[in-house]
């Protein structure tokens, strides 16, 4: 069965290039512009198997999204890839607390992201 | 004698070439001395950035051409057209990137600040005048297209010195193309 991965990210050009990379590995994307509407993607697909999540967005961001889920219980079992150009240790730290399961920092290595894809999904 | 003022853009300066040297379009870059805001009649993009934190805030401006969103588009890797509403989106993409390099470096030497979202405006012969409060530094970069400039904006707090602008070792920032699995 197709997995499904949800790219967050309010810049369309990362979605593409994430979309572009992820698609070749036969993976169902979905997409969203913020936190907020990832939340609400996530709500109306229950099949997601991993979200990859830009940190500085609007409406809310993905640190804030990352604490939601985690504060709301929702989703324990959908790991989450931070995607971006932060890379400051004590984010990572903070991300990590939330319950993300991994950091790649912009601009993103193609085979890096596939093989974290693959391997939080297998 | 090195100034506050000197640092920060030193730390601006170091933040965007680590951009363009890693950057498809943009490895051609490099900086200039000259000035070389935009021509009159040109057609500019720019993005505006803004940061805030206890000890620094301001703006970063990012100005350039067309034809450089153009060509430096993930889409053109990716055998994709690039169109024109791809551009406002391409380039406060890269504006987020220039200030999150910033943002780690100054995390880096104990000025934490969080950024704002992009503002696009296209325009002609855009000019960013003096701020009221702290400096602007124009940086400017040439290359095979139209020339990249960034507006550094800074207002800092009285207190930080030069001294305390060195880097802390508790706070190593991950660098582009870093990945880390928990």
């Amino acid at each position: 069965m197709t997995k499904k991965i949800l790219i967050v990210d309010d810049s369309e050009a990362i979605r593409q290039q994430v979309n572009f990379t992820l698609a070749k590995g036969g993976y169902e994307i979905i997409e969203a512009e913020d936190g907020r509407d990832a939340m609400e993607k996530m709500r109306s697909n229950d099949d997601i198997s991993l979200i990859i999540s830009d940190v500085n967005m609007p409406v809310m961001t993905g640190l804030e999204m990352l604490e939601a889920m985690k504060a709301e219980g929702s989703f324990p079992s959908v790991p989450i890839i931070m995607l971006t150009t932060v890379g400051i240790t004590a984010l990572i730290g903070r991300a990590k607390k939330a319950g993300a399961n991994g950091w790649l920092v912009k601009p993103f290595n193609p085979d890096h992201l596939v093989a974290a894809a693959e391997r939080l999904t297998s | 004698m090195a100034t506050v003022r000197s640092e920060l853009v030193r730390i601006a300066k170091a933040s965007i070439e680590e951009f363009l040297s890693t950057s498809d379009g943009f490895k051609e870059y490099s900086s200039t001395s000259q000035n070389i805001a935009p021509s009159d009649g040109v057609a500019s993009y720019a993005a505006i950035v803004g940061y805030t934190g206890e000890l620094i805030k301001g703006s970063l401006v990012l100005l350039c051409d067309k034809r450089l969103l153009e060509v430096s588009h993930p889409n053109l890797a990716m055998g994709m057209p690039v169109e024109d509403q791809d551009l406002n989106d391409w380039i406060g993409e890269v504006a987020n990137q220039l200030l999150g390099r910033m943002k780690n470096k100054f995390s880096a030497s104990g000025l934490k600040c969080t950024m704002g979202t992009p503002t696009i405006l296209v325009a002609q012969a855009l000019n960013v005048a003096d701020p009221k409060e702290g400096f602007r530094e124009c940086l400017n970069y040439v290359g095979p297209h139209q020339n990249v400039s960034v507006y550094f904006i800074a207002i800092v707090d009285p207190t930080v010195t030069v001294e305390s602008l060195s880097p802390k070792a508790e706070s190593a920032s991950a660098v582009e193309g870093d990945s880390f699995l928990f």
